[in-house]
């Protein structure tokens, strides 16, 4: 790498770029136009909801039957098959009980929680409530992903937000800091926050629920 | 200038950058707010009933875990864009 850039140094930008060889650069910083990216946000909700037909215990008229961990179990295919479709490692996912009901679902770097009080409830909202919350805890997923690992995004600008907001800005997924004492609209309107709504919802359009 | 931001670095444990932009953010919430806030900075008292679109001061600070300056905060938005604000709390967090 020292070499690389000793070099590079005096060369022109264009010359220099064109002397790196993109194999030896860290995986954020290649240029490689052989990189794959996941899909879209409206290709993946497209194949989500191919993804989604083929279990059949997630139709809600199965669904209203199970059991929760028979909830559970769906659910976490359901994920096996989005983390898949947007090249991410799948996460485990759990029903939590939540001190409060105004928490409806976490993620903490491993497991997508989703709350027992919408997980349990029969009703359609709770229903589509519990597919939202995993689709966006998924989403959240996601930009952990790009940021830690591997950059799969084809959006630059919106990974380089999602790097302002986690990393340099130093959201506290867990404890929720910047939440309790900077206020709803600083929680609800983060870039990650937006980001994971407008996906969660672009994939339950899809789903026609 | 300082006072609110020592003050919540004090009670809430807030870092200190993040008790600066809170403070900024505290000294431009509607007039409605400030007597709470001022009686907050004097007496340190946390307890309000007043409702606006439906939340208090006490609902968000049992309901949804905020700590004083998240629930004032809060209040504000909903002073501000009512609509908004309602839709985003009845969202849940997640």
């Amino acid at each position: 790498m020292q070499e690389i850039l000793n070099n590079l140094e005096g060369m022109e930008i264009d010359e220099a770029a064109a002397e790196v060889n993109d194999a030896e650069w860290p995986m954020f910083m290649r240029t490689d136009e052989t990189q794959e990216f996941a899909p879209s946000s409206e290709v993946q909700a497209a194949e989500i909801r191919e993804a989604f037909l083929d279990i059949p215990e997630l139709r809600y008229e199965n669904w209203v039957e199970l059991n929760g961990e028979q909830r559970v179990a769906a659910l976490n295919e359901l994920e096996q098959q989005v983390a898949e479709i947007a090249m991410r490692d799948p996460m485990d996912v759990q029903m939590a009980a939540f001190e409060k009901d105004t928490l409806m679902g976490t993620f903490d770097g491993t497991t997508l929680r989703i709350a027992d009080h919408s997980l349990m409830d029969n009703s359609y909202d709770g229903y589509t409530e519990t597919l939202n919350t995993l689709l966006h805890e998924g989403r959240h997923a996601y930009q952990d992903y790009n940021l830690y690992v591997e950059r799969v995004e084809q959006s630059q600008e919106l990974v380089d937000s999602w790097k302002v907001n986690n990393v340099d800005l130093g959201y506290d997924n867990g404890d929720r800091l910047i939440f309790k004492d900077r206020g709803y609209l600083e929680y609800y309107t983060q870039p990650v926050e937006v980001d994971a709504r407008v996906f969660a919802e672009t994939v339950i359009n899809e789903l026609g629920l | 200038m300082g006072r609110i931001k020592d003050i919540v670095m004090e009670r809430q444990g807030s870092p200190e950058k993040r008790a600066e932009v809170i403070e900024k953010q505290l000294q431009g919430i509607s007039e409605e707010l400030k007597p709470l806030l001022q009686e907050w900075l004097d007496t340190g008292k946390e307890s309000d009933d007043t409702e606006y679109s439906g939340y208090s001061l006490n609902s968000l600070m049992r309901d949804y875990d905020m700590m004083f300056t998240g629930a004032v905060l809060t209040l504000d938005w909903l002073i501000r864009e009512p609509e908004a604000a309602k839709k985003a709390l009845k969202e849940g967090i997640r």
